[in-house]
């Protein structure tokens, strides 16, 4: 099989911030907190590779760190959401009636209400941390989820070889077991990207608003807001934070997209 | 008719359960509204204070209500910060944000189908693929990272437009506003374009495969003038996703605003929200979620001219 560029570019760079954001808990080159009014503004050197902020903190290891803090955003968001929604969907698919309309009615409210605007809502009434962002995007992507996994479930439910085992007298939850989970793992994980990067873009924006991750925990978006204002002098200390937040969400993309096209042989050219 | 008022009923339903929505979660969570404004080290005489004159002591669902009948005869409440009506404050505001949703919603529409179309129509040019490419490169950057680049490039490297703000007499000193809108303009369509380009350009690859273009051709159109009549078709689900996107547009709204310290809607949000001015968070978003909701309405009836066939 011809493995998709795309895909290959994808992992390259997931596993890239995955590698920084699990080591960035043990090990970074300084110590990022750390605040040193005689070397603000430090260019790259031996010492800082790139450079010195504002209040001389270590560039280099500050956005190792934020790796850390949208990683986690990214992937908590992601399996919460997947879980919850993945489940709802299976069970709204299997038990029909009532129950199917309950939750789908209940996913269209969410998937229709502006998941920004639910976040902001969230955060008025609990104040900013990050995990009122994971809440915010598990909920608004779960919601979707849900209602996509349902579609597919019934997909799969309506397929003859499901009539056949049914026929032969398997049970609701062998069906679920045997055939539907299977068929459902390839669309749950070009979703799972989805969430991942719609999570790792609201962290950084809500960070960048002042309503996401709280000081001093190092976060791509805050960094962002806080250097935004040297941008004359000193445009270096925006990029490399903007580099990453678009590097990461560009590699969960594509990583997506050549998921995609790996499980659906329809969409191979 | 029945679809129609279906769509009403849904729409009224959606827009109850979403003010019931906010209320809850502004009020019914964990911590209390005149503690969450004045702080935890607060005199009991001075809570007690706040909320007799916001009505906070009394039950929650006649607080509901109380909001809900005020809102529809068009009161809004009052700040808990400064104690201005926050229907006068919103109204202030959407000289900035309805010019810059407005402006940007056409641009980025009018742009998605000339550029999906041409994207389609040399799929395999040059042309094509740079659609492609910049595409993804688009979703791939946050609104307020290209606003940030945008700032950096077009205000401080050459110095031609405004990094932010917005002139103190408004619209009254058209020049200055109108600079001040452009970048904002470009960074919210931008990020819309670049998702709404894959829709046009896979409605446009379907029309030419069918017969209608095939036909066209043989007689001796050009691919362009072959085209042409698929523009309601593409523009159909263009405008669809487009307003399934509204929320993203908002979003950008927020963000934009922020990113050029325009004084418009979304920063007066943020800038609530972080005050905790719990009253005026709740109708503000009552009234975005309401107008979301009603764009929404207006998108589905034109998606009916354009496309008759989804009424049947």
């Amino acid at each position: 099989m011809r493995t998709s560029p795309s895909l290959v570019a994808g992992t390259a760079i997931c596993s890239l911030i995955g590698t920084l954001a699990l080591t960035g808990g043990f090990w970074t080159p300084h110590d990022p907190l750390v605040v040193d009014a005689t070397r603000t503004f430090g260019g790259p050197s031996f010492e800082h590779l790139l450079g010195t902020d504002q209040l001389g903190r270590d560039v280099l290891s500050t956005v190792w760190q934020g790796a850390r803090t949208s990683v986690i955003a990214a992937v908590l968001a992601a399996a919460i959401a997947m879980f919850v929604g993945g489940l709802l969907g299976v069970a709204a698919a299997m038990a029909g009636r009532w129950l199917d309309d309950a939750i789908m009615a209940l996913s269209t409210v969410f998937v229709a209400f502006p998941a920004l605007l639910l976040a902001l809502l969230i955060v008025a009434a609990r104040g900013p941390s990050t995990g009122t962002t994971v809440i915010t995007v598990a909920v608004a992507a779960g919601a979707a989820v849900a209602v996509v996994t349902r579609r597919d479930a019934a997909d799969v439910l309506a397929t003859p070889y499901v009539a056949a085992a049914r026929f032969c007298g398997a049970t609701g939850w062998r069906v679920v077991q045997r055939h539907l989970l299977r068929n459902l793992v390839p669309s749950l994980c070009v979703q799972a990207t989805g969430a991942a990067s719609v999570a790792l873009v609201a962290e950084s924006t809500l960070s960048y608003l002042g309503l996401g991750t709280t000081p001093p925990t190092p976060s791509w978006g805050r960094m962002l807001a806080s250097t935004q204002q040297y941008l004359l002098v000193h445009p270096m200390l925006t990029m490399w934070p903007a580099l990453l937040v678009c590097a990461t969400v560009l590699g969960l993309n594509l990583l997506g997209d050549g998921l995609r096209e790996r499980f659906d042989p329809n969409l191979r050219g | 008719m029945s679809g129609v008022r279906r769509r009403l009923v849904i729409a009224l339903l959606g827009v109850v359960a979403s003010s019931a929505f906010v209320f809850a979660v502004l009020r019914a969570l964990p911590g209390d509204i005149a503690t969450a404004r004045l702080g935890v080290d607060a005199t009991p005489e001075a809570l007690a204070e706040l909320r007799r004159e916001y009505g906070l002591e009394r039950p929650l669902a006649v607080q509901y209500v109380d909001w809900i009948s005020d809102f529809l005869r068009g009161n809004l409440g009052t700040s808990m910060v400064d104690g201005t009506d926050v229907g006068g404050a919103i109204v202030s505001r959407l000289d900035v944000t309805l010019p810059l949703v407005l402006a940007s919603s056409v641009i980025s529409i009018v742009a998605a189908v000339q550029i999906g179309r041409r994207a389609a129509l040399r799929r395999r040019s040059i042309t094509g693929f740079l659609a492609g490419f910049l595409s993804q490169l688009g979703l791939a950057v946050p609104t307020f990272v290209l606003g940030i680049g945008f700032v950096a490039l077009f205000a401080v490297r050459w110095r031609l437009l405004p990094a932010g703000g917005f002139p103190v007499d408004g619209w009254r000193n058209t020049t200055e506003a109108a600079r001040s809108m452009v970048l904002p303009v470009l960074t919210l369509s931008m990020t819309q374009v670049a998702m709404l380009v894959r829709f046009a350009r896979s409605q446009s690859l379907e029309y030419t495969a069918s017969t209608a273009f095939r036909t066209a051709r043989s007689v001796g159109r050009t691919a362009g003038q072959a085209m042409s009549p698929a523009l309601r078709l593409i523009l159909s689900p263009v405008l669809t996703v487009g307003a399934l996107q509204l929320s993203t547009l908002l979003t950008g709204a927020v963000v934009v605003e922020s990113v050029f310290a325009l004084p418009g809607l979304g920063s007066m949000l943020v800038r609530d929200i972080a005050n905790r001015d719990l009253t005026k968070v709740q109708s503000t978003l009552l009234v975005l979620v309401v107008a979301v909701f009603v764009i929404r309405l207006l998108v589905d009836f034109v998606n009916d001219r354009l496309d008759p066939r989804r009424l049947s």
